[in-house]
C-alpha cells in the first residue's frame, strides 16, 4: 500500500491548486480536485492507517429508491426516517454496533464531517423531518445538515457500518454533494435503485466513477412491479457489463406491501452484508480491493487536475502576453508615427524655423541678431524662446500619440480578451473601467516625456562637452542643440541624412547640419538611437501599471511547477500502491 | 404568463393588445433594425429571434385549428400509458425496461397531416370515432428526458420547442427530480400558463400521501415560476382523475388559443432577449427625447471644440491674416523693398493639412472616443460598440470633409479695391520720385559734365529745387503710404483672423454635425423605433 508521507504531500499539492479562470473544464476540473481532496481526506489516510477498521457500506442511490427504508428493514428498528415527500433524508445516518460507535464518532473516517451520537431509541423523525422543513422552504441547510448520525444497534455484527446516503439526483443539490462525499468514504457502496429508475442517466454517472475507482460494488433494484424482476434484472446486468461494471451482488426486491414500514424480503441482503461482517478474510479483500482501486484511481483523477492547472496556466498567459503585446503594439505605433517627423509639423515646424532660420535667406550673423532680439522680446513679453517653444510642443504632441495609443490597447485588450478562453469572465463587470487608460496615465506620461527631454539635455551637455563653443558660434545655444536632437529623433531618419527635407521643409537637414558640426555623424548617430531607445523605454515603464491592471484580473494563479509536481506525485502513490501485492490482497 | 408580464411593463392603457401577426411582423422589423447597428455583435442572440420568427410564422400558418398537446415526463412516469388511454387503443408500447418510448408517437382528432409533417411525427394515428369535444387535438407521447439515452433527451428538446400544451406526466417518486425542475420547469417558467402537471400511480399512493405529494410539487413548480400551477393526480390502473385530465385538454383545445398564446410567449420572450432595455438607466440620466445613443448638447459641444483645435483652427485662421497681410504687403508695400518678401514662403503653402497629422489624427480620435462615451451612458456592451464604431471609425471621413473646408478659409479670395488704390498711390509716388531723381540727375549731368548752368534746369520752389520736392514728395508719399497700407493689412487682417475663425469653427460644427452627430441621432431613432417594435412584439402596444 501506499505510504502516508506521498498522500500527504499530494494533498497538500491539491491545496495549493487554484482554478482562478472559467474555462471549459474548470467546473469538471475542480469537481475532481474537490472530490479527491474529500476521499483523501475522508477515507484514504484514515482507512491506510486503520486497515482493521469496521466495513462501511454506503446505501447510495437516487430519491425514493428506498434506501431509507431498506436501511430500517436490514436492521430491524427505524433508524432513519423514510417518506413519501421526495427528497427525504437530508442527514446522513450511519449504523453499526455499539461498539464500533468510536470508530465513527471519534475516528478519522469521514474526515471533517461532524458526527453526532444518537441513542437508538430516539426518534430519528425528529433530526431529519425538521431539518426538511427548514431546508426545503428556504434553500437553506440547518447548521448540522451536513453532519453524520451514528447510532447503535445490536442487530448488526461488529466490524460492519451501513450508512443511509442523500441522494444523488434532487433540485437538493447539496444532497449530490454530500451522497458524494459519502460514497467517497465507502469500503462498499450498496447502490439502491428502482424499476423506475435503473436507466436514469444521473446514477449511471456515479456508476462509472465507482467502475474507474474499482469500489467494491453491491446493487440492490428496489420496488419492481412483482414478476418483472427477471427482466429488469436481466436489463440492468447488460447495462452494467457494457459498462464494464462487475458488481458483487445483484439484488431484486419486488414491490409489494410494507410491514411497519419495513421490506419483509431483505433477508438475503442482510445474510451478505453480516457474511462479509464475520467473514474476516472476505471483508479485508473488499477493503483492499476499494482502496487499491481509489489509489489506482488517483494518477487519472490527478491528471484531470494538473490538465485543468495547465489549461488555466497557458490561458492565463495567453491572455497576459495578449494584453502585453497590445501595449507593445502601442509603443511600436508611437515610434511610427515619430518615425513619421509628422511631430515636427505645423506650429513646431514655425518654432523650429525661429530658431534656425529657414537656412536659405539668414545668414549668420542675421540669426545672432535674430537670438538678441528673441532674448530680450522673451524678457519682457514673457513668451517663451523658441526652443522651449519647441520642446513644449513636441511634448504635446507626443503626450497625444501615447494618449491615444494607450487608449486603443486598453480598447483593444478588453475586446480580445472578451473572445479568449477565460477572458470574458477574468474582464468581469471592471470590462468598463478598462476600455480606455487609467485616470493616472496622463500625468504619468507628461512626467515621462519631461525625464526625457531633461535627460536628452543631459546628453547633450555631456556628449557636447567642449564642442559647446560649435553651438556658440551657430548661435543655437545648448538648449537649442538639445531641441535639435529631439527634433532628429522625431525624423525618419534620424536627422541623418536629409532625405526628409521635403517633408519637413528643410528642418531636419539644418538640424542635422548644426548636429553633425557639434557631435561628428557617428557620435549623433549613436545620440539620437539612444535617445530614440530611452524614449521607448520611459514610455514602457509608463505604460506598466495600464497593464498591470489586466495582470491584476489574472492574480490567484498556481506556480508553474505544479503541475508536472502533481503528475509525479501521482505517479509515486499509484506506484507503491501497484508494488505491494501481498498487502493488496489481489 | 410572459405576456401578462410584458403588458404590465408597458404604458397603461386599455386599447387591446395587437393581434399575433402584427406581434410576429413587429418583431420581424425588430430584428432588422438590430441588425443594421449590431451586426455580429449582438453574440447570436438575433438569429435566435430569427429562428423564433420563422418557426412563429411557420405555425401560424398551419392555422389555429388544431392544438398541439404534448405529454412529456421522466422515463417510467406513466406517458404512454397515459397517451393509450387518451387515444383509446394501444399505441404506444409500455412496459417495465427503461426507457420504453425511443420514437414520438403523434394522435390526431381529425385530419392533421400538415401539422404531423412539419412537427415531422412519423408514428402518426388518426383516432377513427372522434370524440367531437376534442376535435383539432393533435397529442404526443415524447420519449423520456432522464435516462442514460441521450438521443430521448433532444427529441424532447426539439419538441418543446413546437408544443402549443405542455402536459408534464410526474412519477410520484421523481417528481423532485433536478433533471426536471432545473432543464425543463424552471428554464420554460414563462409559458407556465401553457402547462399542466400529471401526478400519475395515484393508486400506489395512500389518501394523504397523495394530498401531500401534490402539495410537495405545487410548491416546488412554485419556487421554479410558475404562477398557480395545475396539479392533477391520476391513476390510469383505477382511472382515478383522468376526466380531471381530459376535462382540461378539452377547454383548451375548444379554446382554440392555446397555440396563439404559445406563439405570443415565445415572441415576448425573444423581444425581452432583445430588449436594450435602458428606460431606468435614461430616467436616471435626465436624457433629453433623442434616447439614449443620441450625443447630449454639452458634449457635442466639446466635440466641435476639440476637433476645431484638433485641426488646428487657429493656426489656420492665423494664416489667413498672415497671408492677407503677405498678399497685401506684395500689393500696397514700398516697391523699392517689397519685392524681398517674395522670397519668404506663403504662410498658406507652408501650412498643413489637419489629416496629414497623426497629431491631429489622435487628437480627433480622443475627442470621437470621448463622445462615444458620452453618448453611451447606460447602454449595453453591443450597442456601445457599434456606437463606438459609429464615432470612431469615421475620423477618416471626418477629416477628409474637414480639409475641403479648411483649406478654403486661409484664400485670400478677390482683390479687395483698396490695395487697387494703394498700389495706384504706390504706382504715383514712384513716377513722382522717379520724375524728381531722373530730373536732378539730368541737371547733375549738364552741370557737371556739360558745365551748362543748372538754374533754369533747376526751377526752385520755395528755396528748394522743384525735382529734389519731388523726389522727397514721392519717397515720403511711398513710404507713409506702405505704412499706412501695412497698418491698414494689419487690422484687417485682424478682423479676417477672427472672422475666419467664426466661419471655421462653424464649418467644422456643421461636418461634426452631419458626420458624428446626425448619424448618432439616427442611431438612437432607430433604437427608440426599436424598443417600439419589440414593446409590440411583447404584447403591448
Ligand atoms: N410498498 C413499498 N414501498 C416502498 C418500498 N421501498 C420504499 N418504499 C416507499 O418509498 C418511499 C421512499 O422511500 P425512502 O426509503 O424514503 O427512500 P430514500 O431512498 O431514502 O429517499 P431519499 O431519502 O429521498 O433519498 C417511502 O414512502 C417508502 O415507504 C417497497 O419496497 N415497497
Ligand atoms: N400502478 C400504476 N402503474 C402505472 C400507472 N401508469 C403507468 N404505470 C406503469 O408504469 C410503467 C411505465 O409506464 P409507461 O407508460 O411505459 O411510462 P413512460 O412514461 O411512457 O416511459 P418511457 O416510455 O420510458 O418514457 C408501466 O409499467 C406502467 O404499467 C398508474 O397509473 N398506476
Ligand atoms: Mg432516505
Ligand atoms: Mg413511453
Amino acid at each position: 500500500m501506499s505510504s502516508r508521507a506521498s498522500l500527504t504531500e499530494l494533498r497538500s499539492l491539491l491545496d495549493e491548486v487554484a482554478f482562478p479562470l472559467d474555462l471549459a473544464g474548470t467546473v469538471d476540473g475542480s469537481t475532481v480536485r474537490r472530490e479527491l481532496i474529500g476521499q483523501l481526506d475522508d477515507y484514504v489516510l484514515p482507512r491506510l492507517a486503520r486497515l482493521d477498521a469496521p466495513l462501511l457500506a454506503v446505501f447510495g442511490g437516487s430519491t425514493g429508491a428506498g434506501k431509507s427504508t431498506l436501511v430500517n428493514s436490514l436492521v430491524g428498528h427505524t433508524v432513519t426516517a423514510p417518506g413519501v415527500l421526495r427528497p427525504t433524508t437530508r442527514r446522513p445516518v450511519l449504523v453499526c454496533h455499539a461498539d464500533d460507535t468510536a470508530w465513527f464518532v471519534d475516528g478519522e473516517i469521514l474526515g471533517d464531517l461532524p458526527r453526532y451520537h444518537r441513542a437508538p431509541s430516539a426518534d430519528p423523525a425528529s433530526g431529519s423531518r425538521s431539518d426538511q422543513a427548514s431546508g426545503s422552504t428556504s434553500g437553506q441547510r440547518s447548521p448540522d445538515a451536513s453532519g453524520v448520525e451514528v447510532v447503535a444497534v445490536a442487530t448488526l455484527p461488529r466490524g460492519l457500518a451501513v450508512l443511509d446516503a442523500p441522494d444523488i439526483d434532487s433540485v437538493e443539490t447539496a444532497n449530490h454533494e454530500l451522497a458524494a462525499q459519502l460514497l467517497g468514504a465507502a469500503d462498499l457502496w450498496v447502490f439502491v435503485t428502482t424499476a423506475a429508475r435503473y436507466a436514469d442517466a444521473v446514477p449511471w454517472e456515479y456508476l462509472a466513477r465507482a467502475e474507474q475507482r474499482s469500489v467494491a460494488l453491491g446493487v440492490i433494484v428496489n420496488r419492481i412491479p412483482p414478476g418483472s424482476e427477471d427482466e429488469i434484472a436481466a436489463h440492468l446486468t447488460d447495462m452494467l457489463d457494457r459498462r464494464g461494471l462487475r458488481p458483487e451482488r445483484l439484488f431484486t426486491i419486488a414491490e409489494g406491501p410494507l410491514a411497519e414500514g419495513r421490506i419483509p424480503a431483505v433477508d438475503d441482503v442482510r445474510a451478505w452484508l453480516t457474511g462479509l461482517a464475520l467473514d474476516r478474510p472476505e471483508r479485508d479483500r473488499l477493503v483492499r480491493q476499494t482502496l487499491a482501486g481509489v489509489l489506482q484511481s488517483v494518477p487519472a483523477r490527478v491528471d484531470r487536475v494538473a490538465d485543468e492547472v495547465q489549461a488555466q496556466a497557458s490561458a492565463s498567459g495567453a491572455l497576459a502576453s495578449f494584453a502585453r503585446a497590445r501595449y507593445e503594439g502601442a509603443l511600436d505605433a508611437v515610434e511610427g508615427e515619430l518615425r513619421s517627423g509628422e511631430l515636427l509639423r505645423g506650429e513646431v515646424l514655425d518654432h523650429w524655423r525661429e530658431i534656425v532660420g529657414t537656412g536659405e535667406m539668414m545668414s549668420r550673423l542675421q540669426r545672432g541678431i535674430g537670438r538678441a532680439r528673441d532674448r530680450l522680446a522673451a524678457t519682457f513679453s514673457g513668451r517663451p524662446l523658441p526652443e522651449v517653444a519647441v520642446a513644449g510642443q513636441l511634448e504635446a504632441n507626443l503626450e497625444v500619440l501615447v494618449a491615444r495609443a494607450a487608449d486603443r490597447a486598453s480598447l483593444e485588450v478588453v475586446e480580445g480578451w472578451s473572445t479568449m478562453a477565460g477572458g470574458a469572465q477574468a474582464l468581469g463587470v471592471s470590462a468598463r473601467g478598462l476600455e480606455r487608460s487609467s485616470d493616472a496615465l496622463g500625468p504619468a506620461v507628461k512626467t515621462t516625456v519631461n525625464e526625457w527631454q531633461d535627460a536628452v539635455m543631459r546628453l547633450v551637455r555631456e556628449q557636447a562637452g567642449s564642442k559647446v563653443t560649435v553651438a556658440r558660434t551657430l548661435s543655437v545655444g545648448l538648449n537649442g542643440v538639445g531641441v535639435a536632437l529631439m527634433v532628429a529623433v522625431f525624423s525618419a531618419t534620424g536627422g541623418i541624412t536629409g532625405g526628409e527635407a521635403a517633408v519637413a521643409g528643410g528642418t531636419a537637414a539644418v538640424s542635422q547640419t548644426l548636429l553633425t558640426a557639434v557631435f561628428g555623424e557617428q557620435a549623433l548617430r549613436d545620440l539620437v538611437k539612444q535617445s530614440r531607445d530611452d524614449l521607448r523605454r520611459r514610455l514602457y515603464v509608463a505604460f506598466t501599471p495600464e497593464v498591470e491592471r489586466f495582470d491584476a484580473l489574472l492574480a490567484g494563479m498556481p506556480s508553474a511547477g505544479l503541475a508536472p509536481e502533481l503528475r509525479r506525485v501521482a505517479g509515486v502513490v499509484a506506484d507503491e500502491a501497484g508494488s505491494d501485492p501481498g498487502e493488496s490482497g489481489r | 404568463m410572459s405576456a401578462r408580464r410584458g403588458r404590465g411593463l408597458g404604458p397603461v392603457d386599455a386599447s387591446p393588445p395587437p393581434p399575433v401577426e402584427q406581434r410576429c411582423a413587429a418583431l420581424g422589423d425588430a430584428i432588422a433594425v438590430a441588425r443594421r447597428h449590431l451586426g455580429g455583435r449582438d453574440g447570436g442572440l438575433l438569429d435566435e429571434a430569427t429562428a423564433v420568427v420563422d418557426r412563429s410564422r411557420e405555425r401560424l400558418g398551419l392555422g389555429t385549428h388544431h392544438t398541439v398537446v404534448v405529454l412529456a415526463g421522466p422515463t417510467g412516469a406513466g406517458k404512454s400509458t397515459l397517451y393509450n388511454w387518451l387515444c383509446g387503443a394501444e399505441l404506444s408500447q409500455t412496459g417495465v425496461r427503461r426507457p420504453t418510448t425511443g420514437e414520438t408517437h403523434g394522435c390526431s382528432w381529425g385530419e392533421a397531416g400538415a401539422l404531423l409533417d412539419w412537427l415531422r411525427i412519423r408514428r402518426r394515428h388518426e383516432v377513427a370515432e372522434a370524440d367531437e369535444r376534442l376535435d383539432g387535438l393533435v397529442l404526443l407521447d415524447l420519449p423520456d428526458f432522464d435516462s442514460t439515452v441521450a438521443a430521448h433527451r433532444d427529441e424532447v428538446d426539439r419538441l418543446v420547442e413546437l408544443a402549443d400544451l405542455f402536459v408534464w406526466v410526474v412519477d410520484p417518486r421523481k417528481y423532485a427530480d433536478e433533471s426536471f425542475h432545473h432543464n425543463y420547469v424552471a428554464p420554460l417558467a414563462a409559458y407556465g400558463h401553457l402547462m399542466r402537471f400529471v401526478l400519475t400511480k395515484r393508486d400506489l399512493l395512500g389518501e394523504e400521501e397523495a394530498r401531500s405529494c401534490a402539495a410537495d410539487l405545487r410548491r416546488r413548480l412554485v419556487d421554479d415560476g410558475i404562477e398557480a400551477p395545475e396539479v392533477l393526480p391520476v391513476s390510469v390502473t383505477s382511472g382515478l382523475g383522468l376526466e380531471d385530465v381530459i376535462g382540461e385538454i378539452r377547454a383548451v383545445v375548444a379554446e382554440r388559443a392555446a397555440m396563439v398564446a404559445r406563439v405570443e410567449a415565445d415572441l415576448a420572450a425573444a423581444a425581452r432577449r432583445l430588449d436594450p432595455g435602458e428606460e431606468a438607466a435614461d430616467r436616471k440620466a435626465g436624457r433629453d427625447e433623442r434616447g439614449p445613443g443620441a450625443l447630449p448638447e454639452r458634449a457635442a459641444a466639446d466635440l466641435v471644440a476639440a476637433v476645431a483645435e484638433a485641426v488646428g483652427v487657429d493656426a489656420a485662421a492665423e494664416v489667413a491674416a498672415a497671408q492677407y497681410r503677405r498678399e497685401a504687403n506684395l500689393a500696397t508695400g514700398w516697391p523699392p523693398t517689397r519685392w524681398i518678401r517674395r522670397w519668404r514662403r506663403a504662410p498658406i503653402a507652408a501650412m498643413s493639412k489637419p489629416s496629414a497629422s497623426s497629431v491631429a489624427e489622435a487628437k480627433v480620435d480622443q475627442a470621437l472616443r470621448a463622445a462615444a462615451d458620452a453618448a453611451s451612458v447606460g447602454i449595453d456592451d453591443a450597442w456601445r460598440g457599434s456606437i463606438r464604431e459609429r464615432c470612431v471609425g469615421r475620423r477618416a471621413e471626418l477629416l477628409a470633409s474637414l480639409e475641403g473646408v479648411l483649406g478654403q478659409s486661409a484664400r485670400v479670395g478677390a482683390r479687395p479695391a483698396w490695395w487697387a488704390a494703394g498700389a495706384a498711390v504706390q504706382g504715383a509716388a514712384l513716377v513722382c520720385a522717379a520724375v524728381g531723381l531722373v530730373w536732378l540727375l539730368i541737371a547733375a549731368v549738364g552741370g557737371g559734365f556739360l558745365h551748362l548752368d543748372t538754374d533754369p534746369l533747376l526751377p526752385r520752389w520755395r528755396g528748394a529745387p522743384i525735382p529734389t520736392w519731388l523726389l522727397a514728395a514721392g519717397v515720403a508719399l511711398g513710404l507713409a503710404t506702405a505704412a499706412v497700407c501695412a497698418g491698414v493689412a494689419r487690422a484687417v487682417g485682424g478682423g479676417r483672423r477672427r472672422r475666419a475663425l467664426a466661419l471655421m469653427r462653424e464649418r467644422v460644427a456643421g461636418v461634426v454635425v452631419s458626420d458624428i452627430v446626425a448619424p448618432l441621432d439616427a442611431m438612437a431613432a432607430d433604437r427608440r423605433e426599436l424598443r417600439r417594435l419589440l414593446a409590440v412584439a411583447r404584447g403591448g402596444s
